[in-house]
């Protein structure tokens, strides 16, 4: 496990915290200290390298919440510099992942931060609206506001 | 629940309370009151006693004063903004860490935190016993843990009983019925202690740490979030100085609606407030007609001149920096009235 002050290195350095993205969401899960300079790491580390993503799936398959949030806040960052059509990878792919993850997250937060993510894209598959359309009928107002943003409808 | 502490009972939680809240109601500027007081707040600042005329001066060491920072007059306070970044027992530990902290704070007559991140809830308790260390008089007033997630932050109010006390009236959380903010701003009543027959200085604070992530989202709303605090300050206590300062995530140019309240300011709009001295993030913002008490000096305090310290030292005490601005101690009269004021924002958009 990394040492508290070497995450803190990489909350104040987000190059270093781009290139060690695993060592950051290994650190979600651990005691309070490492927690906090993980999540400051990942909050001032920008937009992930397009090689990160296979770890970002990963937290996102994980199921636990705060990894689930920060690997949807990070996807959203790569998709809102344009589609991602790179490293093997179709946009296709990370927005499947990004709905199997909205179909099993029972989190709150972490639902919502994927409905973000989506908001991040300048457009969505057909399949990813469907997913969006049929949540939207049961949305709480917030998560309303960013299905609409998702979908570009404009904001009720 | 806000709880704070007195500084003069031996740092035990003595109070909690939730005066009232504002309700922020999306884009309307529609304001409620809806809570009652729940508990009225102990003023263990309010024991101090008050010094005679001429002496309203806080600890700040007077060798600060070529760092910067006005000197010390007693005609003065100095309201402050710091994000103590990831602020939890981890940084408490650093050697020599609570002892910079507690210099940096002195410097102020009020800080507004953000950041705390503690769930054992003893960083700012020990924080305290070393601002107070030297003999100094600082309270504080702290909010519940806030934001979405498991990792939650907290505001903290931290003041110089010697100068300033916390209103018995108000601190509260703003409501955010429709959920736009990742974390409701602290609001918080203080006034300055001064001579008898000498008007006080009384003003509110808005502390704020927007989500960087959905800055976008919330600096829309942040004028929203301001009239209506001022409009609930103004009914509720004729209280026309209201001051939002935090870390907003946001350069002046990116205030929006925020950015073009009539009279407006904001404090710093060129120099930068993060440590590496790259970004303005941080700063004080309210209406320069109704504060006039304002002197028109701000600043950002540089850490690394304060102590001496390399940019990777100080980033061992935060990414950013404290903002500051000065105050007179005196209320004035100023140009337009807070009653003009509640009026100009649309009496029939308030219920």
């Amino acid at each position: 496990m990394v040492e508290p002050s070497q995450l803190e290195q990489y909350a104040n350095d987000p190059e270093l915290a781009r290139s060690n993205i695993a060592c950051l969401f290994e650190s979600l899960v651990a005691d309070e200290s490492r927690q906090n300079y993980a999540v400051e790491a990942l909050e001032n580390c920008g937009a992930p390298e397009i090689s990160q993503i296979p770890v970002l799936l990963h937290a996102l398959s994980s199921g636990e919440s705060l990894a689930v949030y920060w690997a949807s806040t990070l996807l959203g960052r790569l998709l809102s510099d344009g589609p991602v059509e790179t490293a093997g990878l179709a946009q296709v792919e990370l927005e499947q992942a990004l709905c199997e993850s909205l179909k099993r997250s029972l989190d709150l937060s972490a639902h919502e931060r994927i409905l973000w993510a989506f908001g991040k894209a300048s457009s969505l598959q057909p399949t990813t609206r469907e997913v969006l359309e049929q949540l939207r009928t049961n949305a709480s107002p917030r998560m309303e506001r960013l299905i609409e943003t998702a979908l570009h409808i404009p904001v009720s | 629940m806000i709880r704070r502490i007195s500084g003069e009972q031996s740092l035990s939680l003595v109070a909690a309370s939730l005066a009232f809240c504002v309700c922020l109601s999306g884009c309307d500027p529609n304001l409620e009151k809806i809570a009652d007081t729940i508990a009225t707040p102990q003023q263990g600042s309010s024991q101090a006693p008050v010094p005679p005329p001429g002496q309203f001066i806080s600890a700040r060491p007077t060798a600060v004063r070529s760092r910067g920072l006005p000197a010390r007059t007693g005609q003065t306070i100095l309201v402050a903004t710091f994000n103590i970044q990831a602020f939890g027992r981890s940084k408490m530990e650093k050697p020599g860490m609570p002892e910079r902290l507690g210099e940096i704070i002195r410097q102020f007559d009020v800080v507004a935190i953000q950041e705390v991140r503690d769930k054992s809830q003893e960083t700012i308790p020990s924080l305290m016993r070393y601002i107070n260390s030297t003999g100094a008089r600082y309270d504080y007033l702290i909010s519940p843990p806030l934001g979405r997630t498991s990792s939650k932050e907290q505001y903290v109010y931290i003041f110089d009983t010697n100068t300033v006390v916390s209103s018995q009236q108000a601190t509260y959380l703003v409501q955010d019925d429709r959920d736009l903010l990742h974390r409701e701003p602290l609001v918080a009543r203080f006034v300055t202690k001064v001579p008898p027959n000498v008007p006080r200085f009384s003003f509110t604070l808005v502390n704020i740490h927007t989500d960087p992530d959905e800055v976008s989202q919330e600096l829309p709303v942040m004028d929203t979030v301001l009239k209506s605090v001022r409009y609930f300050e103004y009914k509720d206590a004729m209280e026309d100085d209201v001051l939002l300062l935090g870390d907003l995530n946001a350069e002046p140019r990116q205030f929006g609606p925020l950015g073009q309240l009539p009279g407006i300011m904001w404090v710093i709009s060129q120099e930068p407030t993060n440590t590496r001295r790259t970004k303005i993030y941080d700063n004080i913002i309210f209406d320069r007609v109704l504060t006039n008490e304002f002197t028109g000096r701000a600043g950002v305090l540089d850490l690394g001149e304060m102590f001496g310290l390399r940019t990777e030292q100080v980033l061992e005490i935060s990414d950013h920096l404290p903002v500051w601005a000065e105050f007179s101690i005196m209320e004035q009269a100023s140009g337009a009235t807070g009653a003009q004021f509640a009026n100009s924002a649309g009496p029939a958009g308030y219920r």
